[in-house]
């Protein structure tokens, strides 16, 4: 049931009338609650029972932070290594299990008991995290714990973050748990746009490249050009597909009465990679900074002996960008993706290219532009890589292009690449030059019937589901 | 609530606008007709085929039956004339309209038909309808093949979208429209290299023909497209079977004085590391039961070990080398059938 589909408008319809009726902030509570786990009970009820079992112990655990001071610390290691166990079992258990597997494949040992199998349940990592920064602001003294559990759960399980956030604070959504909601037409005004460019991105767009992108992916050895065809119109997709499901999820909750966080703010817009990071997954990124680059970087400041300058910078962002890599995926391309982008950060910020750095003439705005744009879509290219040998060796032995048929396939790849990205160029360029005015219903209305048009032409889950 | 206004006056004169052309261009008649409309052309190549070769057995399926049976091997092994009918990518709607207006109707019928199929294939009826899939069961099949529609197209629509095809042009009109946009995209690569439609579809078929693929991806994208095989609902029997074309295909046979044989093939899909779940188990059970009511074989290869993995290609198809061991395996089993003496 992802928010594409029309069984999870039939859902939603359903719970928006009741929840509507119902007049009583405790109630309604109590039904967003109730509708979390039923949402995702669907995809398997041992889902449900691991979201409810891990959000009972760090209610628990982060209520003990607060009563016992002097033990926050040991209440803390124990959240975190709960957290981590559940997220690390999981996530990287099939990982590793595999590495080993084969490794005692290859000495000759019987691998039988290493293949039971765990699935990851979907949206794992996103409520992890939405735990962790709980239980550490409480630790840290910055947070008051929850003494209303359901209130605490609605926050953990609340549906339209459940499975691929955005990555909201306690601090954001309890003030709005506790608030009493009455319906506002203000609501809808505001989800619509919203709603219309979620379904838009995701069913016209995303769901139009994924099959030349993962035919791409999946060639043994693709040639240069396909390569580069193949990694611009991922650079699309995994956009369209993220940020899609980003609207849809907030347009749902504005539904609902709540305001959540913006997750995109045109990240390929950027001209340095903390920039990128400032404009790509926001609630991820400032959880990141908040959590890991923040916290490293004190650390090292506070080191006895002080440490190089190039060391103070390099040291946080990689360490941080590292940790991002494992978040993505239990894979050596996220983890190589995740230094990539550490590497990157840190060597502009040597150059002095900080975040909020613009060049001065417009020439110079457009190269660093295209230079950001390009290691954008080389990152990609590793993300998207079904393996670091895969991509080593398309870099090594592949030709530029294995005949006509290949640049005929790279164009037919880049001219739908281009032709899919223009409704977002367009929108770009209403919301910088036009934001008001006849032209931007119109856009959303040419919106609408384009995901008439394009509905049921494929259906598949949004990429970060798996994250 | 001003810009909503416009918008919803904007999606209006829209909808008007697309409607019309829709209309001038592709109605015929008002409401529509529900689900895409089979043209009544129906190709007879393999009508042709076996009145030509006269075949005693005829092996029908989909691109396994291809790279599994040898019918050369076969011939020799069961001094019978074999015929090999193989549709790539063929659901049992286009296996059921081959039967129907081709074998059916051909003046040389075959004594035996054995259709191969691999777990849920012959219940699920809406595997492989939609799409490129559904140009090809439009070339076997007529005017007459509601049937099809009703059960692989129509009977998977919602209430809501049977409304919206029936009164709302756009939607009715989608497929055309969506042709229509992807010769827009064929454009650009008409005018810088000067290839029309058909020779960009050729060399998308060169560069992404199943040769070149990466061996695992390959193998995951099959298990990700035949996912839809081993849904709950698929892997219920008793839910799927009157909504199957397997009744219409031993009715078909039984008409026609065609002896019917089923042989489930093997796949690796489930190994070791992923058993087979139960549900199939239960559903093979099942089929076999439903098999025996009706007086068809039912010859399962599916957990074979002569069939060893070395001998696969991938999840589904054999070598050369598993294509003969399939075909001893296949006049083996088949011979004690069709000589009960």
């Amino acid at each position: 049931m992802n928010f594409a589909s029309p069984t999870f408008w039939l859902f939603f319809v359903i719970v928006f009338c009741m929840y509507w009726l119902i007049r009583e902030r405790r109630w309604q509570n109590a039904l967003l609650l109730l509708a979390s786990y039923a949402f995702y009970s669907w995809l398997s009820p041992w889902y449900a029972a691991l979201l409810g079992v891990s959000t009972l112990a760090d209610f628990y655990l982060a209520r003990q932070m607060s009563q016992q001071r002097k033990r926050a610390k040991t209440y803390l290691a124990l959240s975190l290594l709960l957290n981590l166990c559940v997220l690390g079992i999981f996530k990287y258990y099939n990982f590793f299990n595999t590495q080993a597997a084969e490794a005692l494949t290859a000495a000759g040992l019987s691998v039988d008991w290493f293949f039971i199998k765990f699935a990851l349940p979907a949206g794992l990592s996103f409520y992890t995290l939405k735990k962790l920064a709980y239980v550490i602001d409480v630790s840290r003294g910055t947070l008051e714990p929850s003494d209303d559990l359901p209130s605490f759960a609605l926050f953990v399980s609340f549906f339209p973050q459940l499975i691929a956030g955005p990555i909201d604070r306690y601090q954001k959504l309890n003030p709005q748990i506790q608030r009493t909601r009455r319906w506002q037409a203000d609501f809808f005004y505001a989800a619509w746009p919203l709603i219309v460019m979620g379904l838009f991105k995701k069913i016209v767009i995303a769901d139009s490249i994924k099959p030349l992108v993962d035919r791409v992916f999946g060639l043994d050895q693709p040639s240069i050009v396909l390569l580069i065809a193949g990694a611009l119109a991922f650079t699309l997709e995994i956009l369209a597909d993220f940020s899609a499901y980003t609207d849809l999820s907030r347009g749902v909750a504005q539904l609902l009465g709540f305001s959540t966080s913006e997750n995109f703010n045109r990240p390929y817009l950027s001209l340095t990679p903390t920039e990128f990071w400032n404009r790509w997954h926001i609630t991820l990124s400032t959880w990141l900074r908040d959590y890991i680059f923040f916290p490293v970087r004190r650390a090292l400041l506070r080191w006895e002996r002080p440490l190089p300058h190039w060391l103070l910078l390099s040291i946080p962002p990689l360490m941080t960008m590292f940790i991002s890599g494992i978040w993505h995926g239990a894979g050596l391309n996220y983890i190589v993706w995740g230094l990539y982008y550490g590497i990157l950060i840190a060597g502009y910020q040597l150059l002095g290219l900080r975040g909020d750095w613009k060049p001065v003439s417009r020439l110079k705005s457009f190269f660093a532009w295209l230079m950001m744009f390009s290691f954008i879509v080389f990152g990609w290219l590793i993300f998207r890589a079904p393996s670091l040998a895969w991509l080593a060796d398309a870099f090594l032995h592949a030709v530029w292009a294995d005949g006509r048929d290949d640049m005929i396939v790279a164009s037919i790849v880049l001219s739908r690449t281009i032709f899919y990205s223009l409704p977002l160029l367009i929108k770009y360029l209403l919301d910088q030059y036009i934001p008001r005015g006849v032209l931007r219903p119109v856009y959303y209305a040419a919106l609408t019937i384009g995901v008439i048009l394009y509905t049921g032409a494929a259906t598949t889950d949004f990429i970060y589901f798996q994250f | 609530m001003h810009e909503f206004k416009q918008y919803a006056i904007s999606l209006l004169v829209l909808t008007v606008l697309v409607s019309s052309y829709v209309f001038y261009r592709y109605a015929d008649g008002y409401p529509f007709p529900v689900g895409a409309q089979f043209d009544p052309r129906i190709r007879n190549r393999y009508e042709e085929i076996l009145n030509q070769e006269e075949p005693q057995i005829l092996v029908l399926g989909d691109s396994v039956t291809e790279t599994n049976v040898d019918e050369d091997f076969m011939e020799k092994e069961s001094g019978k004339r074999v015929s090999v009918i193989s549709e790539s990518g063929a659901g049992s709607a286009l296996l059921y309209l081959v039967l129907k207006n081709n074998i059916a109707i051909a003046q040389s019928k075959p004594e035996a038909l054995i259709l191969l199929f691999r777990d849920t294939v012959l219940t699920t009826t809406a595997f492989r309808t939609q799409g490129n899939f559904f140009t090809m069961m439009d070339e076997y099949a007529g005017a007459d093949d509601d049937l099809v529609l009703e059960l692989a197209i129509r009977g998977r629509m919602n209430p809501l979208e049977e409304l919206a095809e029936t009164y709302f042009p756009p939607y009715w009109a989608r497929s055309n429209l969506q042709t229509l946009i992807s010769r827009i995209l064929y454009l650009p690569t008409r005018t810088l290299l000067g290839c029309n439609t058909e020779c960009s579809d050729a060399a998308m078929d060169k560069v992404f023909g199943s040769q070149n693929f990466d061996p695992d991806q390959f193998n995951r994208a099959i298990n990700l497209a035949e996912n839809f095989l081993y849904t709950d609902e698929n892997l219920d029997f008793e839910r799927q079977i009157d909504r199957s074309f397997l009744p219409e295909i031993i009715r078909l046979c039984k008409e026609n004085d065609i002896k019917l044989i089923l042989v489930r093939t093997k796949t690796l899909r489930f190994s070791r590391e992923v058993p087979e779940p139960r549900a199939l188990k239960e559903y093979i059970n099942d089929l076999s039961n439903y098999a025996r009511r009706n007086e068809i074989p039912l010859i399962d290869f599916s957990h074979s070990e002569r069939l060893h993995a070395v001998l696969f290609t991938d999840f589904n198809h054999l070598n050369e080398e598993g294509k003969l061991v399939f075909t001893e395996m296949l006049v083996e089993a088949i011979r004690p059938v069709l000589n009960p003496e």
